[in-house]
């Protein structure tokens, strides 16, 4: 009998353990960074806004005041730090630099820039965009004084219906605001 | 025809055994009293165990188990009206009745979940059960008082059972894990607060197979919590097992230097005093072989009970006392620091011969330039020592003893050279010279003007030029002797070294040093653990039950496309 049931209860954790398959996304840059060197680029720190870090999981407006999330669809890793180098990647294609380095970096790697974003929104809203909220700032180094502060807000479509388009559209913002940072520093 | 033959006669026997018909109710009478007699040793005999309730206990239902066999049923349950206890008589088969024991232990196993442990989760569907640790007695009992929580190991498992006395318990409590080397070997199985002498007793279990590992040196510690330590060599950040968090972990070793004791049977030790850290351990396996006197004519900031002693960098003994009444006469104004050289450490770093040379050997030292000195080991945080060391050059010393301590001599390195290096500056005598200097200069200049003004009277100009240029030769000379004195020679080469010496010792706070780069990193990774450790608390918070049955997957909405809208 005892045994009877416990398979029974064993029974009842697999059906509930195996519903359905998780999911992991990063951002991906639109191209790669040149290998060769060239004016030093210090990316950080990248400060998101609470919402975005506070749960691992995708975030999408479903109204303008009410957040959706799965378990199922999660970012893989550390989103700020995935950010980070994204953005750093996506600048040094458009400036022609492989010389780039996230924060904190070594004082030894004489960067001529640093690039410090606080990332206030960055979710699929309610409309069908991925939306993009960041105050950026460019210090020239090593004196840190600031070359341009600026705020972007951006948009991007998305493909079609998914999680994984809300990412692809989101990867297309990271390339959007770059360009903007990258006319920065030119 | 009449007479029949004899053997014709009807010859009637009256049979005296009983009809064979009678077997079969004997055989039935044999198996009703054999039936009768199994069911009176089939019931067995009932024993009565007390519980503060009977939560999960039913009459005719309720087993009793042993190592999960039945052994016998629960018969009746009562409330004692006197003092509200509940009897549950236990009707033991009889086969079994030699498990029931005078130090058997007796308790209901229900699903309990607790910070350190979830058992008997088998019992939500199987209904509780009594279970019984039979224990080792020879005699038996028939009433017994039952626990209100599962023994943690029975009484019949072999292995080391020892008690622990902590000031502070911690986080450690029943159910805490033993490690020995990070692996686990027993369990905190008691707690009992003893208001007399405010200590909190902890009975511990350690398996047989690791018994062998504690000996009459061993030492006990709490595994402590986060643990950030800053010094010159870098930053070490110490993050607990989260488990060692929320259940407290007590660790046990020899400390590092110390000689392992005798095996623990051979001399009954029981009791061990539980340390709060790794640190507290270590220093109470401090044995101390010799005193020092040191007389301290600098001051003694940061010196403290406990401060480490080194010869050459290798740690010898530690401070004990600094205090004025060390001494009882009045004639010395130094402060006397009692040092104390410990015997591990010294058998660690010095071979026999070295150490047992007795007075001679202190004589030796002494005539060699043994001094002792205060020096800083962290710039930053005033950390200090007592530093030992030969030092040849210095005028040599007898063997002086001062209220019964033998003394060793002292000298001023580190910062308080610095500090009197700069009052030898201050003393110098510079003024009055430059005084001299200066009048001799202007008298010359003077007696060249009386030259140009005057070639009649050369001879008295002559007369006093020679006077002026002797005076000034005199002068130079004072300054040459001030100048050649090794004191002031030493001083520009003494004040670099001490530079360079701080500047060493700043380097790793620098923005390029080690320390600057680890303490980086380390803040990073700390707020990745505080981030992480915010996410499950957001998790479980979200979803209590996530923790047991995984989360519950929501896929009811997808984030969607202009198109599709």
């Amino acid at each position: 009998m005892f045994k009877k049931s416990s398979f029974l209860v064993l029974a009842c954790f697999a059906l509930l353990s195996c519903g359905s398959e998780r999911n992991y996304y990063v951002l991906s840059p639109a191209g790669k960074a040149p290998l060769k060197q060239g004016i030093g680029l210090g990316i950080g720190p990248v400060n998101m806004a609470d919402y975005l870090i506070e749960r691992p999981y995708l975030i999408f407006q479903s109204s303008p005041y009410k957040m959706e999330m799965s378990d199922l669809h999660e970012w893989s890793g550390d989103l700020s730090d995935n950010f980070g180098r994204v953005l750093g990647t996506n600048l040094g294609r458009r400036l022609g630099t492989g010389n780039i380095h996230s924060y904190p970096w070594n004082p030894s790697s004489k960067n001529r820039y640093q690039i410090a974003v606080d990332l206030n929104q960055f979710h699929g809203d309610d409309q069908g965009d991925a939306v993009l909220e960041a105050s950026w700032r460019v210090y020239a180094l090593p004196g840190r004084n600031i070359v341009r502060s600026h705020t972007s807000t951006l948009r991007c479509p998305l493909e079609k219906d998914g999680y994984e388009s809300l990412v692809a559209a989101q990867s297309k913002l990271v390339d959007m605001l770059s360009a903007e940072i990258a006319a920065a520093i030119r | 025809m009449n007479d029949l033959p004899e053997s014709a006669k009807p010859e009637i026997k009256h049979s005296r055994r009983l009809s064979k018909v009678w077997i079969i109710p004997i055989i039935g009478l044999f198996l009703g009293l054999w039936l009768v007699n199994r069911t009176i040793e089939q019931k067995g005999e009932l024993i009565t165990v007390t519980f503060q309730n009977a939560d999960g206990i039913v009459v005719d239902k309720t087993e009793v188990r042993c190592r999960n066999v039945r052994i016998g049923i629960v018969e009746s349950i009562d409330l004692d009206p006197e003092d509200l206890t509940v009897k549950v008589g236990l009707r033991i088969k009889p086969q079994h009745l030699g498990l029931i024991r005078k130090d058997s232990k007796l308790w209901v196993v229900r699903p309990r979940v607790s910070g350190a442990s979830v058992s008997g989760l088998g019992t939500l569907l199987s209904g509780s059960y009594i279970d019984l640790d039979p224990g080792q007695s020879k005699e038996g009992q028939s009433h017994f008082s039952g626990l209100e929580s599962p023994p943690l190991t029975p009484n019949s498992v072999p292995g080391l059972r020892l008690f622990l006395d902590a000031k502070n318990p911690g986080s450690v409590d029943v159910g805490s894990g033993i490690y020995f080397m990070g692996n686990l070997v027993g369990k905190v199985e008691s707690r009992a607060f003893h208001t007399n002498t405010r200590t909190t007793e902890f009975g511990i279990f350690i398996e047989k197979k690791y018994s062998s590992l504690v000996n009459t040196e061993t030492r006990f510690w709490r595994e402590s919590g986060f643990g950030l330590k800053l010094d010159a060599s870098g930053v070490d950040l110490e993050v607990p097992t989260l488990d060692s968090l929320i259940a407290g972990r007590i660790n046990f070793g020899v400390p590092e230097g110390v000689i392992e004791g005798e095996p623990l049977s051979t001399k009954h030790i029981e009791y061990f005093v539980l340390h709060g850290d790794e640190d507290e351990a270590n220093t109470s396996a401090f044995r101390s072989s010799a005193q020092f006197l040191i007389l301290l004519d600098q001051s003694v900031r940061g010196l403290e009970k406990g401060t480490p002693v080194e010869f050459r960098g290798l740690p010898v003994g530690r401070v004990d006392i600094i205090s004025y009444q060390l001494v009882v006469s009045s004639e010395i104004n130094s402060i006397p620091v009692l040092i104390q050289l410990d015997e591990h450490l010294l058998a660690k770093h010095f071979p026999p011969s070295l150490r047992n040379e007795g007075e001679d050997g202190l004589k030796t030292a002494l005539k060699n330039g043994l001094r002792a000195s205060i020096k800083t080991s962290n710039l930053l945080t005033g950390q200090v020592y007592v530093d030992l060391d030969y030092y040849p050059d210095l005028p040599t010393n007898d063997v002086k003893i001062v209220s019964e301590y033998v003394v060793i001599p002292t000298t001023e390195t580190g910062l308080a050279r610095i500090e009197a290096v700069i009052e030898k500056i201050n003393n110098l005598e510079i003024e009055p010279l430059l005084t001299k200097f200066t009048e001799a200069a202007e008298e010359a200049s003077k007696t060249m003007q009386d030259i140009q003004a005057s070639i009649g009277g050369a001879d008295k100009v002559i007369a006093e030029t020679k006077l002026t240029m002797e005076q000034t030769k005199e002068m130079m000379t004072a300054l040459r002797e001030i100048m050649n004195d090794p004191d002031t020679q030493a001083l520009p080469a003494e004040i670099r070294t001490s530079l360079a010496e701080i500047k060493k010792g700043i380097q790793p706070f620098s923005e390029n040093g080690a320390v600057y780069g680890d303490l980086l990193r380390t803040m990073d990774e700390l707020r990745n653990v505080s981030r992480s450790v915010k996410r499950m608390t957001t998790e479980i918070s979200d979803n209590p039950n996530s923790l047991l049955f995984g989360k519950d997957p929501n896929t009811s909405k997808i984030p969607r496309s202009r198109k599709t809208r």
